[in-house]
């Protein structure tokens, strides 16, 4: 085991974001565990051991993790990309959803899959990860640090990451282990597949590299911080092509 | 294959401490380095020690036109310069009440204006290229409330406007401009803290230590690396967790 390579676990591991960061694990030698809800269509190849799990699910969380802990013989770091961009039917309008657009359910929707997820899986983890420490990574968003139009209850589930990085790197550091955030811009898939043309136009005008973010560039970042990174916490750091 | 294999890369500052160890560190990870200093011709031996191969070149931040001619020597030889760190940078401990004019020009000068120099020379053959990466190292104290000196303080705040300005500036030619913002370093401008200061730092840390200089180098190597394609006008702070 000691020359075995990092353990990894990464929720939302089918998704567009997560399957390039379990790949980007894999290709830094770590071994890999992720989860899925629906298998995401070009899925098929993630590397890694694959567990169903509905992220809303608390004790799914907790048996999950438990369970790939067993498995992996210890878990080294945790990167979280499972989210959701929309809680509200997609019409095929050229705006986001506005407030009023937001009902309770969306809102609760919203917030249960990208924040609540990440909370009660790192209170597992700070236990599960101890006593060699690790890097928990969470996957925020630009919209949640930086004014851009986007839905509301998106920006704040988003940036509710953030703000428990912080408060969770102060409880855990002394554990060694470290909690970031990766907040990038608009990628080439992923949640901004529910990006209105309109806004995707407005954000490339803005955009000081002309571009979108690549997925792969997203998932770089996540991989350094997960493996290689000893050092940097509490942080949120922004990938958005100097926005 | 080394994260920078194939790039080239200037280094400022680069006889001791945090300079010595990016020397290394870049040059470990597959880059053709070169690194200049103001004056410590036994402290650039020890760093070109660590790192077979590396230029080092005697030429102050502040001295403009002997920076043209490093910058010119090394295109020549290498074709382009593809990674800047600005890394060069002083500091005193005074209060303001006690700190002389000369004393704020040198901080701001070295911290700054060598920032800018040094930039505008290897720009020109980034924008040419249209490629590069800058990374400037700035500091904690530049971006958040602390105690330290004020120019200081005020320099490395300077680095973070600068790099955010630089990096809207130059993004059109696909050139990136980052930031790098280390808390304290086991051997960094805080080392002269008294210990009731250090201590009261260490409380603070969620890591409860000090910064190795070895693991922001390597920070750094991934920051200016391709694999870090995206980011851009990003100040990273790296400081254990204060």
């Amino acid at each position: 085991m000691a020359d075995a390579g990092p353990a990894c676990v990464v929720f939302g591991g089918s998704g567009a974001v997560g399957r390039e960061v379990c790949r980007a694990l894999d290709a830094r030698g770590a071994r890999v565990g992720y989860t899925f809800l629906h298998r995401e269509a070009g899925s098929a190849d993630v590397p890694g051991i694959a567990r169903r799990l509905d992220v809303t699910d608390v004790a799914a969380v907790e048996a999950t993790l438990e369970a790939f802990h067993a498995e992996l013989g210890r878990i080294d770091a945790f990167v979280h990309c499972a989210a959701v961009g929309t809680t509200v039917p997609y019409t095929g309008n050229t705006a986001h959803h506005v407030m009023a657009d937001v009902d309770e359910d969306a809102w609760d929707a919203m917030i249960g899959v990208n924040a609540k997820s990440a909370f009660f899986a790192v209170r597992r983890l700070g236990a599960l990860m101890r006593p060699a420490g690790g890097n928990v990574v969470l996957f925020g968003s630009i919209d949640g640090v930086k004014p851009a139009p986007s839905p509301v209850h998106y920006a704040a589930s988003k940036a509710a990451l953030s703000g428990m990085a912080k408060a969770m790197a102060k409880e855990l550091g002394p554990h060694n282990i470290r909690v970031n955030v990766i907040a990038p811009g608009v990628l080439d898939g992923g949640v901004s597949r529910v990006l209105p043309d309109d806004l995707r136009a407005e954000y490339l005008k803005h955009c000081g590299l002309k571009r979108l973010g690549r997925l792969e560039e997203a998932a770089s970042l996540a991989a350094w911080l997960a493996t290689e990174n000893t050092l940097i916490t509490a942080q949120t750091l922004i990938v958005d092509g100097a926005l | 294959m080394g994260l920078l294999a194939g790039k080239t890369a200037l280094i400022t500052g680069g006889s001791r401490g945090l300079g010595r160890a990016l020397v290394e560190t870049f040059a470990g990870e597959g880059a053709r380095v070169a690194f200049s200093y103001a004056r410590d011709d036994a402290g650039a031996s020890a760093t070109a020690a660590t790192a077979p191969g590396a230029k080092a070149f005697r030429v102050s931040v502040l001295d403009a036109p002997a920076t043209g001619v490093m910058v010119a020597d090394l295109e020549q030889a290498w074709g382009s310069i593809d990674v800047l760190v600005n890394n060069a940078g002083v500091s005193q401990n005074l209060p303001l009440a006690l700190m002389e004019e000369d004393d704020w020009d040198h901080v701001m000068d070295v911290n700054v204006k060598g920032t800018f120099l040094t930039s505008r020379a290897v720009l020109r053959g980034m924008i040419r290229r249209k490629r590069g990466v800058v990374l400037n190292i700035g500091s904690l104290v530049g971006t958040r409330m602390m105690e330290a000196p004020v120019h200081y303080c005020a320099s490395k705040a300077a680095i973070k406007g600068l790099t955010e300005g630089l990096a809207k500036e130059v993004a059109r030619y696909g050139i990136r401009v980052l930031c790098l913002a280390p808390g304290l370093l086991e051997d960094g401008v805080g080392r002269n803290l008294p210990d009731y200061r250090l201590a009261d730092y260490l409380k603070h840390c969620s890591l409860g230590r000090l910064g190795g200089l070895a693991e922001v180098a390597r920070c750094a190597a991934f920051l200016v690396s391709d694999a870090n394609g995206y980011m851009s006008g990003e100040t990273v702070v790296i400081d254990g967790g204060m």
